[in-house]
């Protein structure tokens, strides 16, 4: 069928840019000195206002100058050169977990792996979790891989969700490699060639490869989260691989069967597994590598539900990790690979941060109380600056492939990792009363009941103004006050319209598959937790800046 | 073709000129069109916001009263040549602004609107190549929409209407920008010889294009690894030709005092100060309620820089170059009057303001189309707004209206009064218009010969005493505070009964008291009456 008046043709998504991170370091060294001054003329400087308010806002600060100067720390350089030897060609197996994906998506990615260029013969399992997770289709996967002719393990006995998958495949196979895909991530053909190479060295516990969106232009939800992935994979994971601190992402990555038997197995008492696991791995002493090339494309969640249980995983995976395993306390691990594992899970404190920072405004307009006396120019003046070159960094380090839309959404999460805090804390299993509903017509479906906290701030906010605007009038201080909130409420705006329905479209276009070799967008389903992202962004006074240390899962 | 027509997406002239691949058809009708439309929009646009300027000026500012800086300016250039550059010498200003100002005056006629028009011929000049420098950065349209944001901006009107040397400073800025972005694109020696031509020109327009000129070495240094060594040397080349031709009035300078008596007794710069440079130069001189009210609305700059984050959004070189032609020269003066002395007026940053609306016209060209002609809509529409109620606005505070004020105390002062003005050099603009019976004096009393006395408030009671001698009542002008207007005031306030007050303009107050009781004349004026 001719291209018709509508159709045009969509650009390949870009798998290089956000990998090109060239450091500039006279713009991290001032990014820390000017973050530096900033908390600094906080804390000292000015007149404290309410003590409580002041305590809160200047835990806030800190926590941000230790996120900024962790970041900065970790984008430093890049990563050294490892042993790469070509022709290492180890047996290895391949594995791909399926949990009830669409058999076509589940067809694509065992096609591409079987595809895959090696020199030594290699199996593809099919790790099928159909069967234990209560999905109708799972049988549907045995037949795939017999008529594809891979192999399928379907497990009989469930427990420990992914991990468990993996483990019950590693009991059953003997290849003293492997590597992992998720059911829709689809491996290039050159993924084995540019990966098992690194294992000559024999300290080198798993390589790890990034996680690239080959549906990236399917919506907002799906640019969002691709774009939160760019810096993750960009800057932080090649800055955590030169430090020997690059984890595992559950997927489009090779590891060592001796190296993860040493560490006890995939973990499977943690939500991110993957996380966890590396790090037991490097307490033994493994080394990992991160190696930044897009060698297999996956698909992002379509849609806000996907995107936010996503988010809440590796939140609560990560928050788990500082609260029950430490990893300062950890002793095997080097200082660099101690202070990265908890700046990666720290990052998902800022939940708590930025809601701190977000009440400031409400609470003047409610009450006149404020955390410092001063001038608001003069806090403009040590502010602005340290903003403005934070986000500077941000997109220099990114190599200019981070977005707006990306910050709004990290910084919109506050409510999510809240709660996932508070079940870490008590130890609660959670789950989400909304489920995903496809509409198949084009329109967006309804997650308002997500974003409640949001829409709950917004009535505040103008129940507040309304208050400050009687007791102040249009005082400097209300001014700049209601400025801070139209901040925080332009910050929820695409986390809420990404949540809100929309109306299917007039007239649908044509819509073309992002990338040769993604799956059809349109056959999404639930996707399964795939990587991270995330960067970060939490606010001082009230303010918005990056905080940055996302984990995966 | 509206503003609002021309607000899509074309290339800047930085873009390559041939996006197209190899063996890709062009469909050429459109082009030829846009090739015939495209100059002669550019043109129109242009002719309008000459016209905008010229309309604007000749309707309000160039009617505008007198200030004391431009009687400064007149009193100067009635001088020979070769006393006007001894005056400016020994004053805080480079001379080459006097030197055209006094030559324009003999063709063309010696009053303050003459004498402005040379500034608005600065401004005028300044508009084609603003637009030039805006291209470095921006596509057509957008460009031409910075353009008609300069036109109407109220700071650029104000001085352009000025007769000081500030929309001259403005033009020598915007052609060694352009000539500077030239060169770090890879011009030749056309924009070479421009540049240094430029910096000779601007040094000697005013001491601030010194911050011009280091804000682009610092750029160049910022910029090593991308740019050739021969730029770097050139550029050594030009610093010497500058310094050269800078020497012999460096020299003249000195050897005239290096100014020491007449710098201006400014306060060092706050937070504030700091802030209301930028908001001068977007919004114009607005009264305190209006300032305060824009300028704690800095949370939002917050958002735009979030806003500014987008995927694939580089900054190129020029708009780089732009950021540091915007900040720096500010920050710098900022940092200098902390350090060394205090210096920093608004209007010495003038030649920060067009790069400034170069980068704000930038962002909002980055914005998805309806927020960004939603947000460009808003821009002009404030920034004609803040034109118009600077305009009309009698709480504006840098409008100072001696004309009002000498009409005042000409309509009312008798012989038997004296008119009493503080600080001393207001005597010039006052003196512009007046032409009354009362003699006029100045407190602390000053003979306009030597240098101007400092104010000693334990000399204050007898020079009052001396003023008010014999007179009957003393119209007090109190119009540039220097540090002791208050203690002035309170004087008066405390020894004299005060009759009647009037308020020109924002800041100046004359004030009436009654001094003396009998009603005959002064011995002094008793001739000037009798003849």
């Amino acid at each position: 069928m001719p291209p018709t008046s509508t159709w045009r043709a969509t650009p390949r998504p870009d798998t290089e840019t956000f990998l090109r991170h060239v450091p500039n370091r006279g713009f991290l060294v001032a990014n820390v000195v000017l973050a530096a001054v900033y908390t600094f003329v906080i804390a000292f400087a000015f007149e404290h206002g309410n003590w409580f308010l002041f305590a809160a806002l200047l835990a806030t600060e800190l926590f941000h100058l230790v996120q900024i100067v962790g970041y900065c720390w970790t984008v430093w350089g890049r990563d050294r050169p490892r042993p790469f030897d070509a022709d290492f060609h180890a047996p290895v197996d391949v594995f791909i977990t399926v949990c009830g994906e669409p058999v076509d998506i589940v067809r694509e990615t065992t096609r591409a792996a079987l595809a895959m260029r090696y020199p030594v013969p290699f199996t593809v399992f099919l790790l099928n979790d159909g069967l234990v997770a209560g999905k109708e289709d799972w049988r549907e996967i045995e037949v795939l891989a017999d008529e594809l002719g891979a192999r399928c393990l379907t497990r009989v006995t469930p427990g420990g969700a992914k991990a468990g998958n993996i483990n019950h495949a590693l009991s059953r196979t003997t290849s003293p490699y492997f590597v992992v895909f998720d059911a829709d991530h689809v491996p290039h053909a050159d993924f084995l060639t540019e990966v098992m190479g690194y294992f000559v060295d024999d300290r080198t516990g798993f390589v790890q490869t990034p996680q690239f969106y080959a549906n990236q232009d399917q919506n907002r939800v799906t640019r969002v989260a691709w774009d939160q992935q760019t810096l993750f994979f960009g800057p932080i994971m090649a800055g955590k691989s030169r430090l020997d601190a690059a984890f595992m992402c559950g997927t489009n990555m090779a590891v060592r069967r001796s190296a993860i038997a040493d560490a006890g197995g995939m973990c499977e008492f943690n939500i991110a597994e993957d996380f966890l696991t590396s790090l037991f791995m490097h307490e033994r002493g493994w080394r990992s590598v991160y190696v930044p090339k897009v060698l297999a494309e996956g698909l992002a969640p379509d849609d806000f539900l996907n995107y936010y249980k996503q988010q809440y995983r590796w939140t609560r995976g990560s928050l788990e990790v500082i609260f029950k395993y430490n990893p300062l306390l950890r002793r095997g691990l080097s200082t660099s690979q101690k202070l990265q594992y908890l700046l990666s899970a720290s990052y998902y404190l800022s939940g708590s941060v930025i809601v701190l920072d977000a009440l400031l405004p409400l609470v003047f307009l409610l009450t006149g109380e404020t955390p410092v006396v001063t001038s608001t120019m003069t806090l403009a003046l040590v502010f602005v600056p340290y903003m403005w070159i934070n986000l500077y960094v941000l997109q220099r380090t990114s190599n200019f492939a981070y977005s707006y839309q990306a910050i709004a959404f990290s910084l919109s999460a506050w409510w999510l990792q809240i709660t996932a805090m508070v079940a870490v804390l008590a130890n609660r299993k959670t789950s989400f009363a909304v489920t995903s509903k496809s509409t198949h017509d084009g329109a967006r479906p309804n997650f308002l009941r997500l974003v409640v906290p949001q829409l709950v701030y917004a009535a505040l906010a103008a129940v507040a103004l309304a208050v400050g605007a009687v007791r102040e009038g249009a005082s400097a201080s209300l001014v700049a006050n209601v400025a801070w909130l139209t901040v925080h409420l332009a910050i929820a705006v695409p986390f809420v319209v990404a949540a809100s329905p929309s109306r299917a479209p007039r007239k649908r276009r044509h819509v073309t598959p992002a990338a040769p070799t993604a799956p059809v967008a349109d056959l999404l389903p639930p996707v399964r937790p795939m990587a991270p992202g995330g960067l970060v962004a939490t606010r001082p006074v009230p303010s918005v800046e990056p905080a940055l240390q996302p984990v995966h899962d | 073709m509206s503003i609002t027509d021309l607000l899509r997406e074309a290339p800047p002239a930085t873009a390559p000129a041939h996006a197209v691949r190899r063996g890709q058809h062009r469909p050429p009708p459109r082009h030829d069109l846009r090739r015939v439309v495209r100059p002669a929009a550019v043109a129109a646009v242009h002719l309008l916001c000459l016209g905008v300027v010229v309309l604007a000026s000749r309707a309000s500012f160039l009617r505008n009263s007198i200030r004391l800086d431009e009687a400064q300016s007149l009193w100067q250039t009635d001088r020979s040549y070769e006393a006007l550059l001894q005056l400016v010498a020994r004053d805080v200003h480079v001379p080459l602004y006097h030197v055209l100002l006094r030559t324009w005056r003999l063709a063309l006629g010696p009053d303050v609107e003459t004498a402005r028009l040379l500034s608005l011929v600065f401004l005028l000049a300044s508009v084609p190549v603003f637009y030039l420098v805006a291209r470095r950065s921006l596509s057509t349209p957008w460009a031409l929409f910075a353009l008609v944001v300069f036109s109407c901006s109220p700071f650029l009107l104000w001085y352009g209407n000025e007769a000081r040397m500030y929309s001259m400073l403005v033009f020598v800025t915007l052609v060694s920008q352009y000539c500077f972005l030239r060169i770090v694109t890879g011009g030749g020696n056309a924009a070479w010889a421009g540049y240094a031509a430029s910096a000779v020109v601007g040094v000697y327009t005013h001491y601030f294009f010194v911050l011009v000129l280091v804000a682009q070495g610092l750029f160049l240094l910022g910029a090593w690894r991308r740019l050739p060594w021969g730029t770097f040397v050139r550029m050594a080349g030009v610093a010497v030709v500058v310094g050269a031709a800078f020497l012999p009035w460096f020299l003249y300078f000195r050897a005239s005092g290096s100014a020491s008596d007449t710098r201006p007794n400014l306060p060092a710069p706050s937070s504030i100060d700091y802030s209301n440079v930028y908001s001068q130069f977007l919004f114009g001189f607005q009264s305190e309620a209006i300032n305060t009210a824009v300028s704690s609305t800095w949370p939002l700059l917050v958002l735009a820089a979030l806003a500014s984050v987008r995927a694939g959004a580089k900054l190129d070189r020029a708009t780089s170059y732009l950021v540091v032609a915007a900040f720096v020269p500010v920050l710098m003066a900022f940092v200098v009057s902390h350090l060394v002395t205090p210096f920093f007026l608004s209007r010495y940053m003038i030649a920060a303001l067009p790069a400034l609306l170069v980068l704000v016209v930038r962002f909002l060209s980055s914005l998805t189309a309806p927020v960004a002609r939603s947000l460009a809509t808003v821009l002009l529409a404030v920034t004609i707004g803040g034109t118009v109620v600077q305009v009309v606005d009698p709480g504006t505070p840098v409008r100072e209206d001696y004309r009002e004020a000498a009409q005042l105390a000409e309509a009312q002062a008798r012989p038997q009064d004296v008119v009493v003005l503080s600080s001393p050099f207001t005597v010039y603009p006052f003196e512009y218009y007046y032409d009354g019976a009362a003699r006029v004096t100045t407190l602390p009393i000053w003979d306009r010969s030597g240098p101007m006395p400092p104010f000693d408030a334990d000399q204050l009671p007898l020079e009052v005493e001396s003023l008010a001698d014999g007179h009957q009542y003393v119209y007090l002008l109190l119009s540039y505070d220097q540090g002791y207007e208050e203690d002035v005031f309170q004087y008066f306030q405390r020894n004299f009964e005060q009759t009647a007050a009037y308020t020109p303009s924002a800041g100046m107050r004359l004030l009436v008291y009654r001094v003396g009781y009998s009603e005959a004349l002064p011995a002094g004026e008793l001739a000037r009456v009798g003849g």
